[in-house]
């Protein structure tokens, strides 16, 4: 019989609290005084701006103004205890412990619940007459690999993030891959809903308040991800950081989690009980985007500064999330869920027992990147965040190379080339402010830069969802666009297209990591 | 105190017993195997194949004295190794250290380049002694370059020695040196000051008075009218990096045979007059 996934035994919150304060007590038995100082100042100075127009739990509260007693008294011994309640407090609210349970519920409840959304859905012609999920969202990957991984070593898998539709979708691919559940930090926002808090709390999902921005939480947070994956959870961060909101895939990755594993890594080979810890790719295809139409206003404005000019939304009514996910799924293998090679956490692939391989293929040892001579652990936090800038980097690639074209995406890069090849000398701000009459271009000359598009990227053997002719191609990114979106990305006007710039700017970002079509 | 670190010293001829010369000087330990770092001296063209022969993996420190950018590929000594290797913590020493002079114990710096810390510090210790200042940076492909680019520069000296042009045309050079490496610098996200350190400047002046280095030999037989396509072969590299590099385009024009030294001298002296630091 396979042993339980690692998640079903997660610990209860007492003991995660009482696991991070000895985390924090070690630290401080070499922290200076002017560094302990510093880190309280910090956390006094921002929660207490923080929680004036926050609030907050007042056993928080208290242990906020305990730590400011003790700084002003300077008072070495009080201030540590402070540190210590404070990092137990975080704790408490980080940790939500898995129900087996309820993952046994949802596991019956979700393919049911999914196929139901199916068959109740009254989408056009071009939807297929599959009712079955596992025919509308897409896996790849090297996923009998990963299986066997799973059970030995402790997996973080890191997709790409365009929407707050993935957490569930990706949590749907893991289960139709036979994968085990992944812990995953869950914006405090989205436990708000009482079902979808009901079943994160339970399921895996770590709390994380973006709110607070002070050192001590957020090395709290290193501190439970390297806890976590020390215990064998396998763990789910965005690289990212959050969606993107220009449709570009990820390049620039944040490494603060992503080098938790490294450190789990590390501290499992000096307790002499070594476990592995791989990194797995995810890059996520997606045909429509729920939230494209606000997500790149927010990149445009953020980007532009003063040369954009938010225009006010004309939205008529809100989109609700049952919609779009009925409409995404009618449509054919629309949604794609590419896993990438699993790689060390220095970012050297590794073959199918787990060696880490060099640029020849050739197994080598990689316990010599953070060991001496004599096998033991040397401790060099510039040169772990050396290590994970590479798999930083090796991320940003595989994503690139992972990624599955779609109609949506190809069309919109054609209309977009032929739109600023049409008005050569206007920038990408002027080309999203044209009236919807200067925002047209002919049909014929998008067609022709599909096919020339197509030829590039077949030629460079992309990853294609999509159909083989131009002409099939616009037609189904037509539909496409005209399913959900309020504007239509691409609207057929006679023998134009009608853009809705920012739209097709945001599925046209998509591909700008493609050399062959720069 | 921290213990030294033990060395081993990978390559032959005159660089090697010039490096051997300064790890003797500063105490660190010569070995065979297992040292914590490796010096490897090898030409640039030999160093791909000296890396799949010796396969160094992830617990070895590796640090070239290594010149130049590979023909063909145009990678600096370091890509190759990463991209030929498990082995992640690489460096490279550059600065004027003249076999020669060390010989003679006359007094020397070097600079030591890697994005590590350990790798950096590990090899300075080994190399530094009251006989050699040792400075450490974390600019490696800025020390790589600036190899590079003296390397042509120290062919336009020796041309301009070959022309007969005086003390002035050469602190054009290694002046105008400066302000190429600085763009080369801005266009490959380095650190502009190195080329002003001693992996660029420090070396060039160096270059200038040793009629004896390579670079100068070369220079001096283009000045001859001689062709020399090893040449042409650095200029495109350093131009693919920053295409705004008139010295170095100049160079390669006359090592091409498209123009003489004379003429590609002219161009420059008549070219546009422009801010000492435009385009930095």
């Amino acid at each position: 019989m396979a042993a339980d996934p690692p998640l079903f035994s997660a610990p209860p919150v007492d003991e995660l609290r009482a696991a991070l304060g000895g985390r924090l007590r070690r630290r401080l038995g070499s922290m200076p005084d002017a560094a302990l100082v510093d880190l309280l100042a910090d956390t006094v100075f921002t929660e207490r701006k923080r929680v004036s127009h926050d609030g907050g739990a007042p056993e928080y509260l208290t242990a906020v103004e305990h730590a400011a007693r003790a700084l002003h008294a300077g008072d070495r011994p009080g201030m540590e205890r402070a540190a210590v309640a404070l990092v137990e407090a975080y704790a408490g609210e980080i940790h939500n412990p898995f129900s087996v349970r309820t993952y046994r519920f949802a596991t019956k409840l979700l393919p049911g619940l999914l196929t139901r959304l199916l068959s109740t859905t009254r989408a056009r012609d071009l939807v297929s007459k599959s009712t079955d999920p596992a025919q509308r969202i897409r896996l790849h990957g090297p996923i009998d690999q990963l299986r066997r991984l799973a059970a030995t070593s402790t997996l973080i898998l890191a997709p790409t993030h365009v929407s707050n539709l993935d957490s569930p979708l990706i949590g749907y691919a893991l289960y139709a891959a036979g994968l085990p559940p992944f812990a995953y930090g869950a914006g405090l926002n989205l436990f708000e809903n009482p079902v979808m808090g009901f079943f994160m709390q339970r399921l895996g999902a770590y709390t994380v308040d973006r709110r607070k921005r002070n050192r001590l939480y957020k090395d709290t947070l290193k501190d439970y991800s390297v806890e976590i994956l020390g215990r064998g959870h396998h763990s789910l961060f965005f690289p990212g950081g959050t969606r993107s909101r220009s449709g570009r895939l990820e390049a620039k990755l944040k490494k603060g989690l992503l080098g938790t594993g490294l450190d789990a890594w590390q501290e499992s080979l000096a307790a002499g009980r070594p476990r592995d810890v791989f990194i797995v790719p995810c890059t996520l295809s997606i045909g429509l985007v729920l939230e494209a139409e606000s997500l790149i206003a927010d990149s445009l404005a953020e980007e532009g500064k003063q040369r954009y000019i938010m225009m006010d939304d004309e939205f008529s009514e809100p989109r609700t999330i049952a919609t779009f996910v009925r409409k995404l799924l009618a449509l054919d293998a629309a949604v794609h869920v590419r896993f990438g090679q699993p790689m060390d956490v220095t970012g050297n692939p590794i073959d199918e027992a787990g060696q880490s391989l060099d640029p020849h293929g050739q197994p080598v040892d990689r316990r010599g990147y953070v060991c001496d001579r004599n096998g033991a652990v040397v401790a060099d936090e510039q040169r772990d965040h050396l290590y994970t800038q590479r798999v930083a980097d090796r991320l940003a690639e595989a994503y690139q190379r992972d990624l599955v074209a779609q109609s949506t995406h190809l069309a919109a890069w054609a209309a977009w080339a032929t739109l600023k090849s049409a008005h050569g000398a206007k920038d990408t701000w002027q080309l999203v402010r044209l009236s919807p009459d200067e925002a047209q271009v002919p049909r014929t000359k998008v067609l022709a830069r599909i096919e020339e598009g197509l030829a590039k990227i077949k030629a460079k053997g992309r990853y294609l969802a999509m159909p083989s002719t131009a002409e099939a191609v616009l037609d189904e990114a037509l539909a496409r666009f005209a399913s959900f979106h309020r504007q239509r990305a691409l609207d057929p006007v006679g023998g134009q297209l009608r853009l809705a710039p920012e739209l097709v700017l945001y599925y046209q970002n998509r591909l700008v990591g493609w050399k062959e079509l720069a | 105190m921290t213990p030294l670190p033990s060395v081993a010293l990978v390559g032959s001829g005159e660089m090697v017993e010039a490096l051997a010369t300064l790890v003797g000087a500063s105490g660190a330990q010569r070995v065979e195997q297992g040292a914590d770092v490796e010096l490897w001296v090898t030409p640039i063209q030999e160093l791909r194949a000296l890396v799949r022969s010796r396969a160094p993996g992830p617990a070895d420190r590796i640090v070239l004295a290594t010149r130049g950018l590979e023909p063909g590929t145009g990678l600096r000594p370091t890509e190759i190794v990463l991209a030929e290797s498990a082995c992640l913590r690489v460096g490279v020493v550059g600065g004027p250290l003249l076999p020669g002079e060390l010989r003679r114990r006359s007094p020397c710096a070097a600079v030591v380049a890697s994005a590590f810390h350990e790798v950096g510090s590990i090899a300075s210790r080994a190399l530094r002694s009251p006989l050699c200042r040792v400075y450490a940076t974390t600019d490696l492909a800025g020390v790589e370059l600036a190899s590079a680019l003296v390397d042509i520069f120290a062919v336009a000296l020796g041309a301009a020695r070959g022309l007969g042009l005086g003390t002035g045309a050469e602190a054009l050079l290694v002046a105008r040196a400066a302000v190429e490496g600085a763009r080369l610098a801005g266009r490959t996200g380095g650190d502009a000051r190195t080329f002003s350190g001693l992996a660029g400047v420090g070396d060039l002046v160096a270059c200038a008075a040793s009629p004896d280095h390579p670079g100068h030999r070369r220079g001096l037989a283009l000045a001859r009218g001689e062709p020399a396509p090893e040449v042409v072969a650095l200029c495109d590299a350093l131009l693919g990096r920053a295409p705004k590099l008139p010295i170095v385009s100049g160079v390669r024009r006359v090592a091409r045979g498209e123009v003489r030294v004379a003429d590609a001298l002219d161009v420059l002296m008549s070219s546009a007059h422009v801010g000492e630091w435009d385009d930095v």
